[in-house]
């Protein structure tokens, strides 16, 4: 211990000075968007906010990260795509192994700008049309429903929220809006995917979905294929509102390269008697901080999250989850698991917090951690608030290995060491993985699998 | 050539030794049943049998097949035909009794890969047949698993995976008559010409629906005594006293 | 008396008003050469911002030596820590550097102490020491216990009445294959604040059982950190607490496994009622190189009133795998079912709170070696219920 001991005040960070990441460089980027100007004035105090804001005190280490590096690939223009040379042998080797179809590899890889998807998305926008929902790229919501958007953008998250919501803010590009009207039930899941032609290329896209009394969404980000991007930052944001009555479930897998820092904010506001389901699996990127949020504003509202991370050589996820019950008779279960293994390091981080008024709560939060060896590193730190006693909240956490006899087990019949523990990581993972839509929890599993020299199919 | 012969083992562990020079050799078509007190060393035989590393051998040799396998990781024992039924079998979260019969099942039996609707329909046949009640293979393996269900399970995998050589260790403990009843029909479903079963056990019981060819008395690390059936019946009226040295 | 009034709301670096104690205050209360270095860190050190237990004044009253016994028992070495520095026994530990709950009050009580007892146990050893705060409304301790290779020693801590404030550093060496029973019992509604750091490093083989009894004062932190730093140490705290009224406690218990095949229990259980509010922070930490590890740590907390917070932060971190390494927390109310039950056996819902309450701090009560001790825990208890 020091021998002058300071107190124990948070040491503001300076920001890095970043000369090119000024006013300018945002009108621009809202000019070339042809954005109204409420959208504009939202991006500048956005910017105000993030040049102000110290860096978190928690979480991964972003000292290395340099905004000046993403600032060209802010500018409408700028090159965006990488060349098929520059993307890592590790990825295009993964592209095969996951059978990849070429026209999709260039896509994922942040080559070449167009994948048509057209045909298909054609399709499901008939459809859609037929009930009235409104899905598009978010750029274009922007123009065409002014005023849905501008009630609901930011409002979940705020730009004043925390520094990278503040990014965020500023330099926001493509994602998708999905509106559901009342009482439709959406028959098949919707996909990000299907706006990754949309320029921004998926860095810092902005999810805005809204559910409205008595409708059903299942929402799909992401994919389980290796994602490389030229620019190093993906702080992306999802805002959902739930409203009465309704059930939205939202999936994600990510797998971003192994230089990335995934900075994401997701947050859902649920109303009375809605349900909220999230369900992701984090497996790339070099730092990730995610801990999507539930809002349990509405008496009655319910939240359940699932989380499923794998930290290999080289990466520090930090996820969680967040609940919050400001209402009463309100529900939430939370299951999350994580594989830290060559030195990968794991850390849950949870907050649920059962406000003054929110009465008969009842909460249960799981968390299981698998370390496969030594050199890996596993923290559970969940942070539990409760401000009513008629709330009956449990929490379980264990942090452990494989054990020695499961292998054996395993080997007894007739497996190998490999694909014995790749089976029981499997078998751990399971209950999570099988939420998630087939096909993702296919690859999410060979992914897996892959990491353990295991050729389980 | 014997299916399996195990002469003069000795083995340890944690530094004391539990196997004392053990001869026992087994053939095709056989049923061998090995009995003794608790504490006698017979599950610690299945173990070394099958190669739980925790066991260290000091002298002897175990022949399968003619072939040596002492040093030989368990699955490519397992992989030559050695199944091993355990008292406590590992619970194995997350994993179906279904989707893990089918890895093991293509891993052993590499030539005879069957589809999984066909092999799915084996599945629901084999259990039938043994009176094991379908949900089960839609249960992660051991999971919760009830002492009578735990053994069911192994004996439907014995079953499933027709290894060359069955070593049944104490599969009748704890049960009550109509489990066993399951569990010797079970064994018997698989008795024939190309198999070699091992029977351990503490209890005759099992013993009147599972007819062995030959009885080994197991005391102190070593068989003491083998004979027919009747060993099986002395042992009843007398105990195991009567056969300590 | 004069009461100085430390209004705390900044906390900046070097902080230092008129109102904090002087270095030269410690001259008063004797051995200064020994105070001296602690008291110049300490007016370097400013207070902590403590958000939960709200903490924006501290009153730091007037400095003077503990008036009354509060030292007894059966030791090789037992002494007031005044005459114990004075002999010059105080050798070991003086270089250990523990934050406590926070360096500024474990700093108070080593330039500051008013009170405070050195023992050494070797074979058998017993220690009673009981403050009053009714007498000595400002009591600061500083203690230091050294139990022998292979010794059994019991230390009951008792603090009971009314005060302003209560500061307490408390450091134990528990030597190989040694055995330590610590009660540690607080029993003052309505003294305004108690800090108390309590430091542990136990060695080879020893066991070490502690438990931490809080019936009151409007503000406790309580902090125990424990450091196994030998194989096969072993600790077990149980921790029973009962808040009422506006009182608010941040209780800390740390298990460091800083060696393999160490074993850890921590257990929590308590209850909190009016507008009371709880943290119950555990941290298990297993560092790289200590396999084998076994530590768990629970807690339970009954809330029988809407406005009683609780807040709890059970920790793991963990960096070696060949541990069991878990942590649960539960907060609710008394069981409906359970209720019911004992009502359709006649009881009343009072009674039955009774009953169940009594029932948390029961083995814990039964686990006082000292008749007196049992008594005042008891009526403490009761008079909450």
């Amino acid at each position: 211990m020091s021998k002058n001991m300071k107190t124990f005040e948070e040491v503001n960070y300076i920001v890095k000075s970043a000369p090119g990441f000024n006013k300018k460089l945002i009108e621009e980027i809202s000019l070339s968007k042809r954005e109204p100007d409420w959208m504009k004035e939202l991006r500048l105090k956005s910017l105000e906010f993030f040049l102000k804001r110290p860096n978190p005190n928690f979480g991964v280490d972003i000292s290395k990260l340099d905004i000046n590096e993403i600032i060209p690939y802010l500018k409408p223009n700028a090159k965006k795509s990488a060349s098929w040379d520059e993307v890592p042998e590790e990825i295009k080797d993964t592209f095969e192994k996951l059978g990849i179809p070429e026209a999709e590899k260039k896509v994922l890889a942040g080559v070449g700008a167009q994948y048509d998807s057209e045909v298909v998305y054609q399709n499901i926008k008939r459809q859609l049309s037929k009930l009235g929902v409104i899905f598009l790229d978010m750029e274009t919501a922007v123009r065409e429903y002014p005023e849905i958007v501008k009630k609901y953008f930011m409002h979940a998250v705020p730009p004043n929220d925390h520094k990278f919501a503040a990014l965020h803010g500023a330099v926001w590009s493509g994602g998708s809006f999905v509106y559901v009207p009342e009482n439709v039930e959406v028959p098949m899941p919707l996909q990000a995917y299907f706006m990754m032609a949309s320029p921004g290329m998926g860095q810092f896209e902005h999810t805005l979905i809204i559910v409205d009394r008595g409708a059903k969404l299942h929402f799909i980000e992401g994919c389980s294929a290796p994602k490389y991007s030229v620019s190093n930052l993906h702080s992306g944001m999802v805002e959902i509102y739930v409203e009465e009555g309704a059930t939205m479930r939202y999936s994600t897998i990510q797998n971003w390269s192994k230089n990335t820092y995934n900075l994401n904010t997701k947050r859902a506001i649920v109303g009375k008697d809605a349900t909220m389901v999230w369900v992701s699996g984090s497996i790339g990127s070099a730092k990730t901080m995610l801990y999507p949020a539930s809002i349990l504003k509405g008496k009655g509202a319910r939240a359940e999250h699932m989380n499923i991370t794998y930290a290999g050589s080289g990466q520090h996820l930090d996820t969680g989850s967040k609940v919050i019950h400001l209402a009463p008779y309100t529900s939430s279960k939370v299951d999350a698991r994580s594989i830290s293994s060559d030195g990968g390091w794991a850390f849950y981080r949870g907050l649920l917090k059962v406000s003054k008024l929110a009465h008969h709560v009842k909460s249960s939060i799981e968390c299981s951690a698998l370390m496969m060896d030594n050199r890996s590193a596993s923290d559970t730190v969940p942070i539990i608030e409760v401000m009513n006693n008629e709330a009956d909240i449990g929490h379980e956490a264990r942090i452990g290995r494989i054990k020695e006899e499961q292998i054996y087990y395993l080997m007894s019949r007739g497996l190998s060491e490999d694909d014995a523990k790749a089976l029981i990581v499997r078998g751990f993972m399971a209950p999570i993985v099988k939420q998630l839509p087939l096909e993702y929890a296919i690859e999410f599993n060979r992914l897996v699998s892959m990491n353990f020299k295991s050729n389980l199919g | 050539m014997a299916l399996l012969k195990i002469s003069n083992l000795h083995a340890k562990v944690n530094d004391k030794e539990v196997i004392k020079g053990l001869n026992i050799e087994i053939n095709y078509g056989e049923v061998h049943t090995v009995m003794g007190p608790n504490g006698a060393g017979k599950t610690t035989l299945a173990n070394l049998i099958m190669g739980n590393p925790k066991y260290e051998i000091t002298a002897g040799e175990i022949l399968f097949d003619g072939k040596n396998i002492i040093g030989m990781p368990v699955n490519e024992r397992a992989q030559l035909g050695i199944f091993q039924s355990f008292q406590y079998p590992e619970e194995i979260p997350g994993v179906t009794v279904r989707n893990f019969l089918k890895l093991a099942y293509d891993t052993i039996h590499p030539n005879e890969k069957m589809s999984i609707f066909d092999f799915g329909d084996m599945l629901i046949k084999m259990s039938d047949q043994l009176k094991i009640d379908r949900s089960f293979l839609d249960r992660y393996i051991n999971v919760g698993f009830s002492g009578g269900e735990r053994k069911k399970s192994e004996i439907l995998q014995l079953n499933i995976l027709k290894p060359k050589l069955a070593v049944l260790d104490e599969t009748d403990s704890g049960l009550d008559i109509d489990a066993l009843k399951v569990v010797a029909e079970g064994i018997n479903n698989v008795i024939g010409p190309d198999i070699g079963i091992l029977l351990i056990t503490h209890y005759q019981r099992i013993l009147d629906y599972v007819k062995p060819h030959f009885v080994h008395v197991f005391i102190d690390g070593k068989i003491v005594k083998t004979g027919g059936p009747e060993v099986a019946k002395e042992l009843e009226i007398e105990g195991y006293e009567s056969f300590v040295v | 008396m004069v009461m100085e009034m430390v209004m705390v709301r900044q906390a900046t670096p070097a902080f230092y008003t008129p109102s904090d104690y002087k270095v030269d205050d410690a001259k008063k209360l004797g051995n200064f050469e020994w105070r001296k270095p602690f008291a110049e860190e300490y007016i370097e050190t400013g207070f902590p911002k403590w958000k939960r237990l709200n903490l924006s004044q501290i009153l730091l009253g007037k400095l003077k030596p503990y008036t009354g016994k509060f030292l007894s028992g059966n030791a090789q070495v037992l002494k007031t820590l005044d005459r114990a520095i004075e002999e010059n026994l105080v050798k070991e530990f003086s270089n250990v550097e523990f934050r406590g709950a926070h360096p500024k009050f474990t700093l108070m009580s080593q330039a500051f102490f008013n009170a405070g007892f050195f023992s050494e146990i070797k074979g058998h050893g017993n220690v009673y020491a009981h403050y009053d705060l009714n007498a000595n409304s400002t009591t600061i301790e500083n203690s230091v216990v050294i139990i022998r290779s292979g010794s059994k020693a019991i230390v009951i801590r008792e603090i009971t009445g009314k005060g302003k404030l209560r500061v307490s550093a408390t450091k134990f060496l528990v030597e190989k294959g040694s055995k330590l029973k610590f009660f540690n019992i607080l029993i003052a509604p309505n003294t305004s604040l108690s800090v108390d750091s309590n430091l542990y490093i136990v060695k080879e083989g020893a066991d070490v059982e502690v438990y931490d009894i809080i019936l009151g004062s409007e503000k406790v932190a309580s902090n125990h950190e424990f450091r196994l730093v030998e194989p096969e140490a072993k600790v077990k705290l149980t921790s029973a607490y009962f808040e009422l009224a506006q009182e608010r406690a941040d209780l800390e218990y740390k298990l460091i496994h800083n060696a393999p095949k160490t074993f850890g229990r921590l257990k929590g259980n308590g209850v909190v009622g009016d507008e009371a509010y709880m943290v119950f922070r555990g941290n298990i930490d297993i560092p790289h190189e200590s396999y084998g590890v076994d530590s768990e740590e629970e807690g339970y907390t009954l809330n029988l009133s809407p406005k009683a917070r609780v807040d709890a932060i059970p920790s793991l971190n963990v960096r070696n795998n060949t541990v069991n390494a878990r942590h649960a927390a539960s907060i609710g109310k008394l069981d409906e079912q359970k209720l019911y039950y004992m009502m359709s056996r006649g009881l009343d819902k009072q009674m039955v709170m009774r009953l169940i309450i009594e029932g948390m701090f029961r083995p814990i009560i039964d686990a006082i070696p000292m008749k007196l001790v049992k008594r005042d825990v008891e009526n403490g208890l009761f008079s909450r219920i």
